[in-house]
């Protein structure tokens, strides 16, 4: 029982560091798939009004105001789901 | 402080904690770096090309032009808006004259799609046929509402008569340059010919001399391919022999083999230099607008004629028809030995001297009642075996 209890203070020092690691890890894999989801959903709403604009003929001004207007808003709701962002 | 200042006061700091909290650096960072990503992205897909034709007005690819008029790699499209119901009307004329082609009913020799002026906002197709108007009116039946049928019959087409002995081919003076322009008289074993611009290959990289087809030999050994350039101060000059030959749409290309390459230029009686090629669309636009193509042949040198329609189908000299041909000018721009020459029109954006190519001049009518040259238009060659000039 001895040897173990002296070692302990010193074994959780030694995996404190790889949890950081893993947890910093977690965080960029967190920041790169936040990423790609919004390059995917935002690519995804291009081609969608793209499409639309182009079977409908609507002017050009509401082409960039819902293109730029569901960027935003799809920021916004996702911050507010997220929640992280808000309360920290 | 009295009790309503203080209220507002606490109701300013209340909204300013909203708007931090609900918009902070991080956020405000992502929705720009988004809001990019999806206008680059927008751009890339070429939105701004439908966004920004007016109302009822539509693009379309008008002709395809060098960038840099020295370098034949470097062919971009040029756009142009049209009226909505006027290209309805074309797209439907295009579609129903290849439908008629296919048919190839009894009586059928020819058609072509002849767009209406801009203003009118109709389109009309052209069907040449032997025989009987109201039994070939029958078989086609009923016609869509804003494209006309336009039948014309066409008598005796069996004979042929040349005239061409009344004039003397333009041959080249001397060789003096390493490039032969376009326009001048060249010659197989077996005929006379007009030498074509330089035609480029993607594929290989290469540049061609081109003439018509049928200036060879059907059936022609590999000696009887090769093509010469005739001088009137000396002898004739090899220019190579015959690569690719395409029978249908009449044109041979010839691998430059000796010390002369082709060249861009036309040897008009002001000389002109090729910045590309016409469209489909392109033809249509000239058709309505009235416009005039210019050739320089061999025999008759340079003559002019208005465009009278273009995705023509003829098949009155072969047991096949011919595909995505132009029809203009008139019987007297063509004779035998202006085969291979081109039909072009001179670039409204371009140099004064820069002109954008129609196609190739392939032979004309004979008979009475129509009077035009017709030849396989640029778009034709670039679409079945991606040549351009």
């Amino acid at each position: 029982m001895e040897p173990d209890t002296t070692h302990e203070p010193a074994t959780s020092d030694d995996r404190s560091r790889p949890r950081r690691a893993l947890a910093s890890l977690a965080a960029a894999v967190g920041v790169g798939t936040r990423i790609a989801l919004d390059a995917l959903v935002v690519g995804i709403w291009v081609l969608f009004l793209t499409l639309l604009f182009l079977s409908t003929n609507w002017p050009r001004w509401l082409f960039y105001a819902l293109l730029l207007g569901g960027v935003g808003l799809y920021v916004q709701f996702t911050a507010w789901w997220g929640g992280s962002t808000a309360e920290s | 402080m009295s009790d309503a200042t203080r209220r507002s006061a606490a109701r300013l700091a209340s909204i300013r904690d909203r708007v931090e909290s609900g918009m902070d650096r991080r956020e405000f960072v992502r929705t720009l770096v988004t809001g990019g990503y999806a206008i680059g992205m927008a751009r890339l897909l070429g939105v701004e090309d439908f966004l920004a034709a007016d109302d009822g007005e539509v693009p379309v690819v008008t002709a395809l032009v060098r960038r840099d008029p020295a370098d034949p790699w470097s062919l971009e499209e040029r756009t142009a808006y049209v009226p909505a119901d006027w290209y309805a009307a074309v797209e439907k004329a295009i579609e129903l004259n290849d439908r008629l082609s296919r048919a190839a009913f009894t009586g059928y020799l020819g058609s072509a799609v002849v767009p209406d002026p801009y203003d009118e906002g109709g389109a009309a197709v052209s069907v040449g046929v032997s025989g009987d108007l109201d039994s070939v009116r029958e078989t086609i039946g009923e016609i869509a509402d804003d494209v006309s049928l336009d039948l014309r019959t066409v008598l005796d087409v069996d004979s042929l008569e040349d005239d061409s002995d009344h004039y003397r081919p333009r041959m080249v003076e001397s060789v003096t340059d390493s490039r032969v322009p376009a326009g001048v008289a060249c010659e197989t074993a077996s005929s006379l010919a007009t030498l074509g611009p330089a035609v480029f290959d993607p594929e290989d990289r290469r540049q061609y001399f081109v003439t018509a087809d049928h200036a060879f030999d059907d059936e022609r050994s590999d000696a009887d391919a090769s093509l010469s350039l005739p001088v009137s101060t000396e002898a004739p000059v090899e220019l190579g022999s015959v690569r690719r030959a395409h029978p249908v749409e009449d044109i041979a290309l010839v691998e430059p083999g000796g010390s002369l390459s082709p060249s861009t230029w036309i040897d008009a009686p002001e000389p002109v230099r090729i910045r590309g090629q016409l469209t489909r669309w392109g033809l249509a636009d000239l058709v309505a607008r009235g416009e005039d193509l210019e050739k320089v042949g061999a025999l008759t040198g340079h003559t002019t004629g208005r465009v009278q329609g273009f995705d023509a189908v003829t098949c009155f000299t072969e047991e096949f028809c011919r595909r995505g041909q132009i029809r203009w000018g008139g019987e007297m721009d063509l004779t035998d030995g202006d085969s291979g020459s081109v039909s072009y029109y001179a670039d409204p954006e371009g140099g004064e001297r820069d002109v954008l190519i129609a196609g190739f001049n392939n032979a004309r009518t004979w008979w009475p009642g129509q009077n035009y040259v017709w030849g396989v238009a640029a778009y034709r060659v670039t679409e079945q075996h991606g040549y351009h000039f």
